[in-house]
């Protein structure tokens, strides 16, 4: 195969991941070719609408496991192939200088063990380096890979993720019957203590070698299994306080085998991973716990309403809020009320008496804040105190707020 | 009312500004680059340029309200949008009466100058990933854009760390402006429309072209197939100059 046709066929393999962010990464030198932008850069949107940013492949699509979900597992009968270190430094850096992408970012299937598969994705990222490339790199650490191996991807690279598919124990065992949780969880350990130990040195000297300065990120599979949305909050909630990884992505399941392990569905459960995403950000941005989202009585995300909207409704206590008085946190509890509008509304109501002319400025989607705020004393939303009533209002207004975005970019 | 003309220029347009809240009627702003305009209904007044003001209201401003106003002061100047003198000359008055930051304010002004502001900043930020270089048969990078503001300056000074080993152009084909890079310094071109025509690209320039355009199309779900959501975040007027639009599924209408 030429390096197109390697190209076509591991872009393919590696395409199910939904990772692509590029940015926060930072602590290293710019290279002869390359920076990174704090920010992130998407570069081009491919016509499923998803952002572009980096060099997605795999290094190979063989694969000794046979997970159940995976396009590229063993029984498989699929176009196989692995690119050489050299080919793929080459594309990379000669795409780089075309400013198509902003770097690159590599797994791999396991062709014999994970050591050797490690080594081998080690060995392009070294090659970028050792060219001069300063771009973003984010390289998949393979579970079971030995503990040095992992050290020394961090080195080279700006992120580095390990992939938990599935959301626990049970369910790994019968999709992923090669894998345990073990695995998975050992090199997230070593990664988390890594990025420790590199924030405790910058506080002892000027600049330690970065280590996976963007963090560490996962990835899970929803609706392949059983799992309610609170196990999987849950879940992303102790990753987050745990490990201290950046992001964890929800990936709708996509049906790629015909397994009689997994169910039969019409359609990518869509909007299921547009309301989780919606609650990691109420976790990641907005300081809400998993449990405040979704406790015992509702194990489930509401398919009509968002879940900040949710818990505002079943808080009634907490609300109206002062807009020109209360604090910055309490600001971000009102839906329509995002961290910028809040920053703004902090800065503005010092020098100016705030109305809601000034709030619509502020970019407050009021349609829904109305029902949560007070403006120098003044309500002026629904009274009737009805939690169904209310939720209705919003619901109906709030279609257009459905239609599904991709919030990857960050 | 008074119509005060200047030369195009930031420090012309900063000195009519200056003129104007000295005067403090009404006035409006004009600017004569793009070929001088006689008003013919008002007076006009011709202001100078210079430097030595431009930078005294600079500083006036700064002393205000802060840096980061004069930052976004000097971005909402790179806007090619009608009402933007105006806007300048309304939000430079309210800064410097309310003696606070830009962001604090509230006013209509301030709000639609901040959006001027974003719109630029968007639209720099949208640059830095949708530009896209072609190798050049002598190994020079080159990258034509059509942004809708004056962007080129703030890219450039993006890939002056980013590609620092290699020549490259950016050119603004709209505005028939290029910038040329070095490795070492950047550089104005002369009339780069005219001379960029019949570039000779280089050898391999049509292998990467191939690679980048098969690996768009392998890289999306069929599944989750969404155009309309594709061309909210890369609207329909980039594609001329992107790679990866230039198959025959994307061919321009």
């Amino acid at each position: 195969m030429d390096t197109e046709a390697t190209l076509a066929c591991l872009a393919d393999s590696a395409k199910y991941d939904v990772s692509c962010a590029s940015s926060g990464a930072g602590g290293r030198r710019p290279g002869q070719v390359g920076s990174v932008s704090r920010g992130g850069i998407c570069h081009s949107w491919s016509a499923d609408g998803r952002c572009i940013s980096l060099l997605k492949v795999l290094f190979s699509n063989r694969c000794i496991h046979d997970c159940a979900y995976c396009v590229n597992r063993r029984s498989n009968d699929i176009a196989r192939a692995s690119f050489a270190v050299n080919d793929l430094v080459d594309l990379t850096l000669n795409f780089y200088r075309r400013n198509y992408i902003e770097g690159l970012f590599l797994s791999s299937g396991v062709e014999r063990s994970a050591d050797e598969t490690m080594v081998r994705m080690n060995a392009v990222a070294e090659g970028l380096r050792r060219a001069g490339f300063g771009g973003y790199i984010h390289l998949k650490a393979i579970p079971g890979a030995s503990a040095g191996l992992i050290r020394q991807a961090g080195l080279l690279a700006d992120r580095l993720s390990v992939n938990i598919e599935l959301p626990s124990e049970q369910s790994l065992k019968r999709l992923a019957p090669q894998k345990t949780r073990q695995n998975v969880l050992a090199p997230m350990r070593w990664i988390g203590n890594g990025i420790a130990e590199v924030q405790a040195e910058r506080k002892a000297r000027h600049r330690p070698p970065a280590f996976a300065s963007a963090g560490q990120s996962t990835q899970m599979i929803v609706g392949a299994t059983p799992e309610s949305d609170r196990h999987i909050l849950r879940l992303s909630q102790s990753l987050y306080d745990q490990f201290n990884l950046k992001r964890v992505y929800y990936s709708a399941y996509i049906p790629v085998n015909e397994d009689k392990r997994l169910p039969v569905l019409s359609d990518a459960p869509l909007l299921r991973e547009h309301r989780l995403y919606q609650a990691d950000w109420l976790v990641r941005h907005y300081k809400y716990r998993a449990e405040e989202i979704l406790d015992e009585t509702t194990p489930n995300l509401d398919e009509t309403l968002d879940p900040k909207a949710c818990w505002a409704v079943r808080h009634p206590d907490f609300f109206p809020v002062e807009i020109t008085r209360s604090s910055y946190e309490a600001l971000l509890r009102i839906p329509g009320v995002g961290p910028k509008s809040a920053a703004r509304i902090c800065r503005q109501r010092r020098g100016t008496r705030l109305d809601l002319e000034a709030l619509k400025r502020i970019g407050v989607v009021l349609k829904r804040a109305v029902h949560f705020m007070t403006v120098n004393g003044q309500f002026h939303g629904d009274r009737s105190g009805d939690p169904v009533r209310l939720s209705a209002l919003m619901s109906a207004r709030s279609e257009r707020t459905t239609r599904m975005t991709q919030p990857t970019l960050f | 009312m008074l119509t005060l003309q200047y030369d195009g220029s930031l420090d012309g347009l900063l000195c009519a500004i200056s003129s104007a809240l000295e005067i403090g009627d009404p006035i409006q702003l004009q600017s004569t680059a793009g070929g001088a305009r006689q008003g013919m209904l008002f007076d006009t007044q011709a202001v100078p340029s210079d430097a030595d003001s431009a930078n005294r209201l600079l500083q006036t401003l700064e002393d205000a309200g802060g840096k980061q106003t004069v930052r976004s002061l000097l971005r909402a100047f790179l806007a090619e949008t009608p009402q933007r003198d105006d806007l300048l000359m309304q939000a430079v008055s309210e800064v410097l009466q309310a003696r606070c930051p830009l962001e604090n304010l509230a006013s209509q002004a301030a709000h639609n100058l901040l959006k001027t502001v974003r719109q630029v900043g968007h639209e720099i930020h949208r640059m830095h990933g949708l530009l896209r270089f072609s190798e050049l048969a002598d190994g020079t990078f080159y990258a034509p854009m059509e942004p809708d503001h004056n962007v080129l300056i703030p890219v450039a000074i993006h890939f002056t760390t980013r590609l620092r080993d290699r020549h490259w152009v950016i050119h603004d084909q709209t505005r028939d402006l290029a910038i040329h890079w070095n490795s070492s310094k950047l550089h104005p071109v002369d009339q780069p429309n005219t001379a960029t025509q019949n570039l000779a690209l280089a050898e391999d320039e049509a292998t990467y072209r191939a690679c980048w355009q098969t690996y768009t199309r392998h890289i999306a779900l069929e599944n989750r197939r969404n155009p309309r959501l594709q061309r909210q975040f890369m609207p329909r007027r980039y594609w001329r100059h992107l790679t990866e639009m230039q198959t025959p599924n994307h061919q321009n209408p």
